[in-house]
């Protein structure tokens, strides 16, 4: 392995591991096409790298978040019930369908949420009635350090919202993606959540949904640590700075970065349902 | 009064703080033992190997302070962390009193468990 490649998978993760931690995706979205296409590294040891290169991110990021109080843990292990069960069936079934299929619908259910995250960003949730009933018990506040004010929410329609959480999980394990970029809209439009409150449950979660997908490349021989140490390197300095943006910048702006990084991503999976790479 | 049932609770911090614990000692743990594992590979001039070795082949080489094998053993260290955390959350909620997120949180343990099981066979 020679030092230009080092310093340079290292930089690539960093980037990853900024903009993954600052909005709750894990960062495989960004790494596995850097290294595929800058680094000329397979496309499955770019996925295992990733996987382990997304739980890495999760464990620095939301160690920030979950102090700043922008993860809801209870909301996470309820959502990643049902994720998780996903993730299972979605790898269980990834190899008898249309692989162009699942990515042209994962394409316009990005592009909607990008869409509908757009409109709605200067509206952010109604504080709840103190009187409103919380079956779930997910009702909690954070401090936002941007605009120095207390956020009392309490997550919505949490029944569907858990059955969309265990499609994201299929998609997640068909893909072999960690399900963030699905998670956050999910959590924000539907369940209304604030933003930086999706952002922290999300950075969390896809850890452990990672978790599954780096075992799996793990026992098939295809963790590379020629291209995990550096990577992890560049990861350890990108998720605090990236979780640390999050605390400071304000939300509209988080969102407006949200949105076209979701589009992007929305754009670039339907391209690809039709072969054309991007 | 609803203030009891919300996470902004002494109890809710109590958690916070502890799974923020959890994941910093992980992720420090691993940072360290892959450091000793690159610094000991850059003296005895060995390149790094281009697949992670399995966990038994990592223990024997642990015991013979091979750098690659201590490397191995950092990056497997990380991928434990969320595991470590998901335990110690569950633990943590049943405590708390919180019957019904420890055993849901157990429940996310026990999926993640028969995952990697399934990927295994």
């Amino acid at each position: 392995m020679d030092v230009s490649q080092f310093i340079g998978v290292m930089l690539a993760a960093m980037f990853a591991a900024t903009f993954g931690s600052m909005l709750g995706l894990g960062g495989g979205v960004f790494l596995v096409p850097l290294l595929t296409l800058f680094f000329d590294i397979d496309p499955r040891i770019a996925v295992g790298a990733s996987a382990v290169c997304v739980v890495t991110n999760s464990v620095v990021g939301s160690s920030v978040h979950i102090r700043s109080g922008f993860t809801n843990l209870r909301l996470s292990m309820l959502l990643q019930v049902t994720t998780a069960v996903g993730a299972i069936i979605g790898a269980l079934i990834a190899l008898r369908v249309n692989a162009g299929a699942i990515s042209l619908v994962l394409g316009l259910v990005l592009l909607y949420s990008a869409a509908s995250m757009l409109r709605q960003r200067r509206l952010s949730p109604p504080p709840p009635n103190e009187d409103d009933p919380d079956p779930f018990g997910l009702r909690t506040s954070f401090r936002d350090p941007a605009t120095k004010l207390d956020v009392v929410y309490q997550p919505v329609r949490v029944k569907p919202g858990l059955a969309i959480s265990g499609g994201a999980g299929v998609l997640s394990g068909m893909l072999g993606i960690g399900g963030g970029a699905i998670q956050v809209p999910l959590m924000n439009l539907m369940m209304k959540v604030p933003v930086k409150a999706a952002a922290g449950t999300s950075s969390f979660m896809v850890g452990m949904t990672a978790v599954a997908t780096a075992a799996v490349f793990y026992s098939h021989d295809e963790i590379d640590p020629t291209i995990v140490v550096p990577a992890m390197i560049g990861i350890f300095t990108g998720a605090k700075l990236g979780s640390q943006i999050t605390r400071r910048v304000q939300t509209q702006r988080l969102v407006l970065v949200f949105v076209i990084v979701i589009a992007y991503l929305g754009v670039s999976m339907v391209l690809d349902a039709f072969g054309i790479g991007l | 009064m609803s203030s009891d049932r919300t996470m902004h609770t002494s109890d809710g911090e109590r958690l916070r703080e502890l799974a923020a614990r959890v994941l910093e000692i992980g992720f420090r743990v691993a940072v360290a033992i892959m450091a000793v594992g690159l610094v000991l590979a850059v003296i005895r001039q060995e390149a790094l190997p281009s697949t992670l070795e399995q966990p038994a082949d990592i223990a024997e080489g642990i015991v013979q302070g091979d750098p690659e094998a201590i490397v191995g053993l950092g990056i497997i260290s990380i991928i434990l962390t969320p595991f470590a955390s998901t335990l110690v959350i569950a633990i943590a909620f049943y405590r708390q009193g919180d019957r019904r997120y420890a055993a849901i949180s157990g429940l996310v343990l026990a999926i993640l468990l028969v995952s990697i099981g399934l990927s295994l066979i």
